[in-house]
């Protein structure tokens, strides 16, 4: 074995533990965060606004904003001197669903191209956010938060700001 | 070739990489009269629009593209044809990296309206919104509707 297949070797096998982490359900990332997994976060907070405003508000701008692929380009020197280059596409799917108790956002998040992930990954790709948000009554909402940590914070951000209406832009998520 | 030399080419390579890049863009230099005035708030990087011509959504044809580097910026888009505007920011720096997002709107102007537009970017927050406005000042906001093809 080269030193070479020395170095590979570890990495992979570290890069296919983190993906072991992934949630492959949106009820397993809930449990992560509730659990305190690593990777994983969960805030509570409370809005003045009816859960139907919230609803909408989720609706609208999960479509508007979070339906994207993102692009990412990395470069960097081989040992040869030769520059190299790696494209990423990464395809973030948001859906939101109604009903009676409660309104659930959820963002996936896929490669598409650049490379190849492996395990038994959802059509979508993995869950890295789950929004709740719950009735308190006629004019006020409970918001529950779960997200794994990923480059796509920003998307987690946006989603605090709509639902209290301070900011009703789109995250830049190439940031 | 010695490192300095070696820096220089690569210099001279993205400079180049980077004209023909920028070459690949002209002014809009459309004939329809003003009809969309746009409010820019842009507190980094840089924002443009670029404006296609489409016959349908995904069957688009690029006519130009209007800087916003000023804070009010006007321009004519064609009446009764739709036309497909897509707002980009940019930022970064050359060691930091460059990013660049966008937010894309089909409109279609009818004769007799105005349009305007509320384009932003701050703290990593975008928003490019335009807004129909009739004779006597109401208001509508344009859909911003996904094409099918997005998802392709």
């Amino acid at each position: 074995m080269s030193c070479r297949n020395i170095v590979v070797i570890p990495l992979f096998a570290l890069f296919l533990a983190a993906c072991g982490s992934m949630p492959k359900t949106p009820d397993l990332l809930v449990e992560n965060a509730k659990g305190g997994g690593m990777f994983s976060e969960k805030e509570s907070f409370e809005v003045n606004r009816p859960i139907a405003q919230v609803s909408d508000v989720l609706r609208k701008k999960a479509h508007e904003c979070l339906q994207q692929q993102i692009t990412s380009v990395t470069q960097g020197d081989s040992s040869g001197g030769i520059r190299l280059q790696q494209r990423q596409v990464q395809a973030l799917t948001p859906k939101v669903t109604t009903d009676k108790q409660r309104t659930r956002l959820t963002l996936q998040v896929k490669t598409t191209q650049g490379s190849t992930e492996l395990g038994d990954i959802p059509p979508d790709g993995w869950y890295m956010l789950v929004v709740d948000a719950y009735p308190l009554g006629a004019s006020r909402t409970r918001v529950e938060s779960y997200y794994q940590h990923t480059s796509y914070h920003g998307a987690y951000t946006a989603i605090k700001l709509w639902v209290t209406g301070a900011n009703m832009g789109c995250p830049d998520l190439t940031q | 070739m010695s490192n300095a030399i070696s820096f220089r080419v690569t210099l001279l390579l993205l400079a180049a990489g980077l004209a023909s890049a920028c070459s690949s863009l002209h002014p809009y230099q459309g004939s329809a009269p003003d009809n969309l005035n746009i409010s820019v708030d842009v507190r980094s990087g840089s924002a443009r629009v670029d404006v296609y011509s489409a016959d349908r959504p995904c069957d688009v044809s690029y006519q130009g593209t209007v800087e916003l580097s000023d804070k009010k910026v006007k321009t004519g888009i064609p009446a009764n044809r739709m036309s497909y505007l897509v707002f980009s920011f940019e930022g970064g720096s050359y060691f930091t990296g460059y990013h660049s997002t966008s937010a894309a709107i089909y409109l279609t102007p009818r004769a007799g309206y105005r349009y305007e537009a509320a384009v932003s970017y701050a703290d990593a927050m975008y928003s490019a919104t335009i807004y129909e406005l009739d004779a006597h000042g109401a208001r509508r906001e344009i859909p911003r509707l996904k094409p099918a093809c997005a998802a392709q």
